[in-house]
């Protein structure tokens, strides 16, 4: 075990960790705050080093940092055009990352986060772990895990924030780990904007297709219109040295049907107020919240 | 598309089997489309040498549906897998 190091804020993942080294020390700081919570007390994975360079341009800021993103050789990337670089050494296990900083703008670093995702593939490879992150609502209610899960807007955050009996995880991107006899739901410390969310875990009891409307119901989904809709939220499996091939998508195929095969999945139709745990308490016949 | 038109799955399109349906990736790589029971079991059929009749009457056999309504919707589903790039003409 190394001695704690104050500039590297440790983020838990759950079977995996990735140090972020800051080499501007306040920056450990403020990812604290950021992340609203204190780096974790275990040893990472994998270690990035981090620094927020100042800029003159205007960079374009892109919506995907996979679609952009393109291998410089021996390990170096450049995510688009310049406005993250970086190398990672996948036998060493560490790397750098050089971030323009805008990106540091208020919900900018959301963006930053997602470069975080491909360091979170990069550390569970390193961990030889399985378990990938899904853009998602989680919560723990009455010990089981229930994941909300569609597109932007879909929502997410409407469920987190009707779950306040429950213990909320997050509303953004939530982690999925293959157990024996199913999986385990963990949350992240990445953001969306419900900013209430609790480190926890729990095993993965059900997942919600979300979608808005004026009322609350559960109905059944074909499995194979819900593996299509989970692969489309799983976060692509794709570690900071990589960019997506043709194995990609098909992986998240796979990952979604085995999910669909042993969790139970529904639409939810919801309305925003709190009246949906109404009927996943029936159907998962869940003791009242405390 | 014609009830003699034979279909073959495009090539580099994963499937996957999911329950009683498929998953299937677009030749584009990103696109991906879900098919119900009845989809798969057509699905299934067209392997490059039965002809969209010979479908049909196992359809009409196997699931109690009138035969215009059958011909109609098959044509239909047909012809949406040849414009999202799933099957060619073989």
């Amino acid at each position: 075990m190394k001695p704690p190091r104050d500039n590297v804020y440790t983020l838990d993942l759950t079977g995996a960790a990735v140090g972020l080294v800051c080499h501007q020390p306040p920056l450990a700081v403020g990812l604290a705050k950021w992340f609203g919570r204190p780096g974790a007390r275990i040893e990472p994975t994998i270690d990035v080093g981090l620094e927020f360079v100042d800029h003159r341009d205007d960079p374009h800021l892109p919506t995907s940092l996979l679609t952009t993103k393109r291998l410089t050789g021996g390990g170096g990337f450049d995510i688009a055009d310049g406005l993250i670089t970086g190398t990672y050494d996948a036998r060493a296990r560490t790397g750098e990352l050089k971030i323009k900083a805008i990106l540091l703008e208020g919900l900018l670093m959301r963006i930053f986060e997602q470069v975080l995702y491909q360091a979170h593939a990069s550390a569970r490879q390193a961990a030889g772990c399985g378990g990938f992150l899904v853009h998602s609502a989680a919560v723990i209610a009455d010990g089981r895990g229930f994941l909300f899960v569609g597109p932007s807007e879909s929502g997410k955050t409407t469920a987190a924030r009707h779950s306040s009996a429950w213990h909320v995880l997050g509303d953004e991107m939530n982690l999925v780990v293959p157990t024996d006899d199913g999986y385990l739901l963990a949350g992240t410390p990445f953001n969306g904007t419900f900013r209430d969310k609790q480190p926890g875990s729990a095993p993965l009891a059900g997942i919600f297709l979300l979608q808005q409307a004026p009322r609350h119901a559960l109905a059944t989904v074909e499995p194979a219109a819900a593996a299509m809709a989970l692969a489309a939220e799983i976060m692509p499996p794709v570690g900071l040295d990589q960019v997506p091939d043709n194995d990609t998508v098909p992986t998240m195929m796979d990952l979604a049907a085995r999910m669909t095969d042993k969790v139970p999945v529904a639409r939810l139709e919801l309305l925003p107020d709190p009246g949906f745990w109404n009927i996943i308490g029936e159907r998962f016949s869940l003791a009242p919240s405390a | 598309m014609e009830l003699t038109s034979v279909l073959t799955p495009a090539d580099n399109c994963p499937v996957r089997e999911v329950g009683d349906g498929y998953v299937i990736l677009a030749g584009d790589g990103e696109t991906t489309h879900s098919l119900d029971g009845l989809g798969a079991f057509i699905w299934k059929r067209l392997d490059g040498q039965q002809d969209l009749a010979s479908v049909l009457a196992e359809v009409v056999a196997e699931y109690d549906v009138p035969a215009d309504t059958a011909t109609r919707d098959l044509l239909e589903f047909a012809t949406a897998l040849a414009e999202a790039g799933l099957v060619t003409l073989a």
